[in-house]
């Protein structure tokens, strides 16, 4: 049968398990064979060449034949039914216990001429018991005081090791020990081993999948899938798919030859290296190997697999010895831990290899065995490789906390930074603005003031001079009211009017005077800072002199848009101006000092003023242009760029 | 300016019948004096302080019907003052008379408890008008007080506890309102169907519910804020 297995196995987790397990194993064999009180071991047979309708055994041609025994060196090429006869003596004939290591590859057999057993099928696809141990518990009638005989009838090809295992008589209670301990071997343990090697299929399987560039673990998937094939044969007990053991047998092999290639690029990719003409050569290789298994005639087929044979364990030894020369030069402990179990595999693969040649005289093989290890290596590899990477990740979020941080910082002080020098830039252009809005509000006053008093000496009397006072003064506040009413350098014209408004219409009413001053015709007039100016204070005077000297019951406020232009008008039924032109004349009750300064006002806003008493009604009303006067400040020295 | 045409007879109105001013320009004093006689205070009536000391003393020994107050004194913020007497005498309207003050000033010291405020450049007819206002039970308020009020009450609404005292009633807000859109008090009241005299008191509330509660809590408020510095 087959194949060997060699030895990558998997492996059961702990490595001191797995040698006491070793040492278990190597321990049976020769135990069984050490004849104890309890238990005899058969080992002296003869045996004949049968036909496939016997019912009981031939009468001639018996040979003696030692056990276990595999007839191809007999009757090399032999294929059908071939008969054994055992006995034993027996002092009584007390229950006793019989133990069958294996027949290859179905039979059936008999104690003093009756059926004790018989396999399912005793001919192609035959029943595949080759690695079936068996036990009876033989009563007493059927057992004879003195000698016993059994009678075993087995199918088989020489090809296949066709032959039969050791026989056990003893006590019951020994040999029912003896059958479980062959029977875990034989079974628990391959389908176990399997069931690991599932295990590593699927989740290095998955693991390649979600991360193709870990090339290492498909190969580990693939390797350990092909295993499953090859392992099987461990348990299978029919050829199935195949119609005979011919084709189970080479499928076999050639699960084994390509498990031996893959193993090889696995051992490159864990090494990280890449030998791309070795392994194209590998693959020639494997590939023919298959070839010849799938062509070899059945006659050939015994030699072609144990070539094969020898090729796969040249492969995986030499893998296995690359993994352990690497591993003792390697520093890593994961990768030690995988060469110490690659050694263990070697020694396995070994002795399966002496087996499959016939030189340890013995069926059983250790390769699933080796599996177990080979599992417990890698999962050593991958949980010190999962935590080296878990270390790295945490590391590198420490620096990248650290590197988040220190940006944090940097990037807060530049915003203070930047911040500052906002702050610091506003506080500098509302100064500059500040300086401008007194600039062309108070200045425009007082140069104004000046140039008069310069013209006419004689005039700066007392009086004048409160008056002129009075009015730098207004000035300034409405300038401080203006700059704290906005931020930027025009004011809706409408909200700068809004606290006149409501001041003058107060003490007109307290003053008895009937205020109309419709609120909302100015929609979104604006003005730079300066020119607000001039239009409050060019009302506020307007209305003083109203307050003051009119004497007036209705006073009419009104601010109209026409287009680009702004008409200014208050009337009242007051006394009236006697000469509202005559702007140093005197006299005028309601002229004061606050029509030259009005003049002068509309002057700066470009706009035409008019005073005139019709029917009663004294009508003030400045005409303003919108846009386009800043030249004719005179006492604005050029036009600032916009601010802000 | 001279006084008022307008300005009525009916003296000895409560408000005016003990008058403190705390000030310490001794011509903004005189203007004062001259002002409140023209609004029918009499001149026995009339005290003078010019230092925050010497208010305390005026002050404990008078029963005082209305104090004006400056804000910058030689030995003290007017505002302290303002916030003590409100504690101790929560029904003797304290007005600022303010030079040039900022408007966080003005809004300071009614949040210290003040029941009014007069700016010393406007017209003595103006400051005539605003004390007629004060002694009828009203209060002088400008367009920017009322918006800094209305944003002082948004913000309570928003961070409740931040403002002490009761919420403004709707019609109170109303009349904020209208104030900010530059009405005149006259207007308001017509707009509203209310008397002139009606408008005053209501911005009288408006100022009492202004004020915090405690002189600390007033110091420490307008400290928490940069009024006072």
């Amino acid at each position: 049968m087959n194949t060997r297995r060699r030895g990558l196995g998997r492996p059961w987790p702990a490595g001191l398990y797995l040698c006491l397990f070793l040492f278990l194993m190597l321990l049976v064999t020769p135990a069984s064979r050490a004849a104890t009180p309890a238990a005899l071991v058969l080992r002296s047979a003869e045996s004949a060449q049968g036909r496939e309708d016997d019912r009981a055994p031939p009468s001639g041609g018996w040979e003696a034949v030692k056990l276990p025994d595999a007839w191809a060196a007999r009757w090399p090429g032999f294929n059908g039914v071939v008969w054994y006869r055992l006995s034993w003596e027996q002092p009584d004939a007390a229950p006793t216990g019989l133990l069958m290591d294996y027949l290859v590859m179905a039979g059936a057999v008999y104690v003093n001429g009756t059926l004790v057993s018989r396999d399912a099928r005793l001919a192609e696809p035959m029943t595949r018991a080759w690695n079936t141990p068996r036990y009876w518990l033989l009563a007493a009638p059927l057992l004879r005081t003195g000698r016993n005989d059994v009678w075993v009838r087995v199918s088989g090809a020489a090809a296949h090791q066709a032959g039969l295992g050791n026989f056990t008589v003893g006590v019951p209670a020994e040999i029912e020990r003896r059958y479980r301990t062959a029977r875990l071997l034989r079974h628990d343990l391959q389908v176990m081993s399997l069931a690991l090697c599932a295990t590593i299929v699927l989740f290095f399987g998955a693991l390649w999948l979600m991360r193709r560039q870990a090339t290492v673990y498909g190969w580990l998937a693939l390797t350990q899938a092909l295993w499953l094939v090859v392992g099987s044969n461990h348990v299978a007990t029919s050829p199935w798919p195949f119609a005979s053991s011919d084709g189970w047998q080479a499928l076999n092999s050639a699960a084994l030859l390509a498990y031996s290639g893959c193993f090889a690029v696995f051992t490159f990719r864990f090494w990280q290296q890449q030998h791309h003409r070795t392994e194209k050569a590998l693959w020639v290789i494997v590939g023919m190997g298959v070839l010849a298994l799938a062509a070899v005639p059945v006659a050939q087929l015994e030699l072609a697999r144990a070539a094969m044979a020898l090729l796969s364990v040249a492969l995986i030894w030499t893998g296995c010895l690359i993994f352990i020369i690497k591993g003792l030069a390697s520093r890593q402990t994961d990768e030690r831990m995988l060469s110490l179990c690659m050694s263990a595999s070697l020694a396995f693969s070994a002795h399966d290899l002496l087996v499959f040649l016939g030189v340890i005289d013995s069926n059983m093989y250790y390769a699933s065995m080796a599996a177990s290890l080979l599992m417990a290596g890698m999962a050593v590899v991958l949980a010190w490789r999962f935590v080296a990477s878990l270390r790295q990740i945490e590391s590198f979020n420490i620096d990248l906390q650290a590197t988040v941080a220190a940006a944090r910082s940097e990037l807060a002080a530049t915003l203070q930074r930047q911040h500052a020098l906002e702050v610091a830039n506003a506080r500098l252009s509302e100064r500059v603005e500040l300086a401008r809005d007194l600039h062309d509000g108070l200045g425009g006053t007082l140069l104004g003031n000046i140039a008069a008093l310069e013209l006419q000496p004689h005039r700066a009397t007392g009086s004048t001079m409160l008056a002129v006072l009075k009015g730098l003064r207004d000035d300034l506040r409405l300038i401080v009211e203006n700059a704290a009413d906005h931020d930027g350098s025009r004011l809706l014209l409408e909200d700068a009017l809004l606290p006149l408004r409501r001041r003058f219409a107060d003490l007109l009413q307290a003053s008895g005077m009937q205020c109309v001053w419709p609120v909302g015709d100015l929609v979104n007039v604006l003005l730079p800072t300066s020119r607000t100016l001039d239009v409050q204070r060019l009302l506020q005077e307007a209305l003083t002199n109203v307050l003051k000297h009119s004497r007036a019951r209705v006073v009419h406020v009104d601010l109209q848009r026409h287009g680009d232009r702004l008409q200014l008008r208050v009337r009242d039924d007051g006394v009236g101006l006697e000469a509202p032109h005559a702007a140093g004349g005197g006299g005028a009750e309601r002229q004061g000092y606050g029509l030259p300064s009005m003049h002068a006002r509309a002057a700066r806003l470009g706009a035409t003023l008019s005073i005139e008493t019709v029917a009663g009604w004294t009508q003030l009303v400045a005409d303003i242009p919108l846009a386009g006067l800043s030249g004719q400040n005179r006492f604005r020295p050029a036009p600032l760029p916009a601010r802000r | 300016m001279s006084p008022s045409p307008a300005a009525s007879a009916d003296d000895q109105r409560p408000a005016l019948s003990r008058v403190l001013v705390v000030e310490d320009d001794i011509p903004t004093w005189h203007r004062m004096r001259h002002i409140l006689l023209a609004c029918g205070a009499t001149t026995d009536r009339i005290y003078h302080a010019p230092t925050l000391r010497e208010a305390w003393r005026i002050s404990a020994l008078r029963g005082l019907s209305l104090v004006l107050v400056d804000v910058g004194l030689p030995d003290g913020n007017g505002i302290d003052l303002i916030a003590e007497l409100h504690h101790s005498h929560p029904l003797v309207p304290c007005v600022v008379v303010s030079g040039w003050s900022a408007q966080e000033t003005i809004v300071a010291a009614l949040r210290a408890g003040a029941a009014g405020y007069l700016l010393k450049e406007r017209e003595d007819v103006e400051i005539e008008y605003s004390l007629r206002s004060i002694d009828r039970g009203g209060a002088p308020i400008d367009p920017f007080v009322a918006k800094r009020i209305l944003q002082l009450v948004g913000v309570a609404a928003a961070a409740a506890g931040d403002i002490s005292g009761p919420p403004l009633s709707s019609r109170e807000q109303e009349i904020l309102k209208r104030v900010a859109q530059g009405l005149s008090n006259g207007e308001i009241a017509d707009l509203l169907s209310l008397s002139r005299l009606t408008v005053e008191s209501h911005t009288r509330n408006i100022y009492r519910k202004l004020a915090v509660k405690s002189r600390t809590a007033a110091v420490h408020h307008a400290r928490q804020h940069g009024w006072l510095t």
